[in-house]
């Protein structure tokens, strides 16, 4: 197979992809799609009551011993946590990827895919195998970024699915009164979701979280984006893992967030953290780290070297990493929630804090906030990171395909000029540099794949797309 | 997008009451209505939450399933593809 022909198939595949994407976000009527949405999530057709005999036996295994558990069976709820907290997290990743191609594949190429359109766009065609060339061959066979994006939300995903089973209490599920508490903390996350959305959307500081994501991630990279190297390990947002190793301490379990009241009737919540607890919280990583397969763990080596920078117990080595943390939640956290968030330091010990703010419609639940915001940086982190980075990526290869002489499938120059007008349009919310001036503008963002991607987001979890859409 | 998970979940497992797919009717469940049916009352009087509330919503409608499904249709398709011939680790077809 010649270079030509294999582009050209593998960008037909992911159009083909990239169609079914629109029609499964814009065009079924979701009734009828719930019954579909179910058996391929779990495996189990609701009709018949039967696990399909195709699917990966993992997932079977995952569902059925989960009914069978919730029944009273004698399942070992340890292994079945973990084998469910795995299957949720693998669905939930390719779902965030799944939307993160289909809105940066549609962005580049200028709102063609979320138009529905079925004539052959010559631009779509361009981004579509610019996209599909950043691919690596592996023994194993072709490695696409798509997959390189899916792993690396991975691991994130795990920490968020794990703190949802546990604040659910699935465990006790299948005892008296078990399944009912659930829902009532469930309704909780609802309840607390809705505030923390409004929260965000009033409080981000758009123009400081463009800022803040130029300066600390895609100023970082700029090499990779003048010599468009593609590379896995880039792939990995250098922040994330510190939004791990500080969540487990936002648990109620922890003992450690508490509620302050100040002169003037003014309420904080804060926690205190410190050397000892990030090596704490680095062992548990590290543990946890162990017992992903190979491949996954291979994808995760950002994870892996902090915790062992931290585990060398090297006061430089911990210095740098409560730096990080302190970073994470006054720049990123901070810009979020505009002027509630901050952090103070006393030796060595940082309190990590939220405001509550002057004026809120309803009851404030600061520590639900504070752990709203834990639970959900590493993914939010990660997500923006890929956009920024892919979003990069994508529309330099675009620029250079059309001054590339050699180059078979060479755009003429009036469509290079179209191709990269509409890339550039749409990718602008993606490419910080030029994302502070217009996001403060961003009425004209293609409504359609932002509003499917914006929709990804759980409102439980703080993003960028608040201040993307932010009026 | 995670209740959406959920909810489908609790439709496949067969667990009573099934977490409704409409975040809205969750708490309209009476054991979850008791326990946060004022709150949530009081907050939908609010204006200022309506979009809040219609992105809660519309994350908890997407097709968590068959979104999965497409992305598995598309890794597995280019990863079987025959790699090209050249010697290059990456693909250089533009």
């Amino acid at each position: 197979m010649d270079e030509k022909y294999f582009m050209e198939v593998a960008s037909e595949v992911a159009h083909r992809t990239l169609l079914l994407n629109y029609s499964a976000i814009y065009d079924e009527p979701i009734e009828r799609l719930r019954l579909k949405n179910a058996f391929y999530l779990t495996g189990m057709d609701v009709s018949k009551g039967t696990f399909r005999e195709d699917e990966s036996w993992r997932r079977v295994e995952a569902y059925r011993r989960s009914r069978e558990y919730f029944r009273g069976g004698p399942e070992d709820w340890k292994t079945l946590q973990e084998m469910l907290a795995f299957e949720l997290s693998n669905s939930l990743s390719k779902n965030f990827t799944s939307l993160i191609h289909f809105s940066l594949m549609d962005l580049a190429g200028g709102g063609y895919w979320s138009s529905g359109k079925e004539v052959e766009d010559r631009v779509a065609g361009h981004i579509l195998r610019a996209s599909v060339s950043f691919m690596k061959r592996t023994e194993f066979g072709n490695l696409t970024w798509i997959t390189a994006v899916k792993d690396s939300l991975f691991y994130p995903m795990c920490s968020f699915t794990g703190s949802l089973l546990k604040t659910l209490q699935v465990e006790q599920w299948r005892e008296n009164d078990g399944y009912v508490n659930g829902l009532k903390n469930l309704g909780g996350l609802v309840y607390g979701a809705v505030g923390y959305d409004l929260l965000l959307r009033e409080r981000v500081n758009v123009y400081g979280v463009a800022k803040w994501q130029y300066d600390n991630d895609f100023y970082e990279r700029q090499d990779r984006y003048r010599t468009l190297i593609w590379s896995e390990p880039d792939i990995v947002d250098d922040y994330a893992p510190y939004g791990v190793l500080i969540m487990q301490y936002f648990d109620k379990e922890a003992g450690k967030l508490e509620e302050v009241v100040l002169e003037g009737n003014f309420h904080m919540w804060r926690l205190g953290l410190g050397s000892e607890d990030l090596m704490n919280s680095a062992l548990i990583m590290k543990q946890g780290l162990e017992e992903l397969t190979p491949h996954t763990r291979e994808s995760c080596k950002k994870y892996d070297e902090v915790v062992s920078e931290i585990l060398s117990g090297r006061k430089k080595a911990l210095a740098a990493a409560l730096a990080r943390v302190k970073g994470l939640w006054n720049g990123w956290a901070g810009l979020l929630l505009g002027g509630l968030v901050k952090v103070s330091e006393e030796d060595g010990i940082l309190c990590l804090q939220m405001m509550k703010p002057p004026f809120w419609p309803c009851d404030f639940d600061g520590a639900a906030f504070m752990r709203l915001t834990a639970v959900t940086l590493p993914i939010n982190r990660q997500v923006v990171h890929v956009c920024s980075h892919m979003g990069k990526l994508l529309v330099e290869k675009v620029k250079r395909a059309g001054f590339d002489k050699s180059a078979e499938e060479k755009p003429k120059k009036r469509e290079l000029k179209k191709s990269l007008k509409r890339s550039r349009r749409g990718l602008t919310l993606y490419t910080p540099k030029v994302l502070g001036g217009r996001a403060m503008s961003c009425g004209g963002y293609p409504q359609g794949p932002f509003l499917a991607y914006t929709n990804s987001f759980s409102t439980r979890r703080p993003s960028c797309w608040g201040w993307l859409t932010a009026r | 997008m995670a209740y959406g998970a959920l909810s489908n979940i609790s439709l496949a497992l067969g667990l009573e009451p099934e977490i409704p797919p409409d975040p809205s009717d969750l708490m309209e469940l009476d054991p979850v209505k008791k326990v946060w049916g004022r709150d949530w009352s009081k907050l939908k009087e609010h204006p200022e939450f309506s979009n809040s509330l219609d992105l809660l919503r519309a994350s908890a409608r997407l097709p968590v399933g068959l979104l999965e499904e497409n992305y598995d249709y598309l890794e597995t398709a280019i990863r079987l593809l025959p790699p090209p011939t050249g010697s290059e680790s990456e693909v250089e077809g533009l």
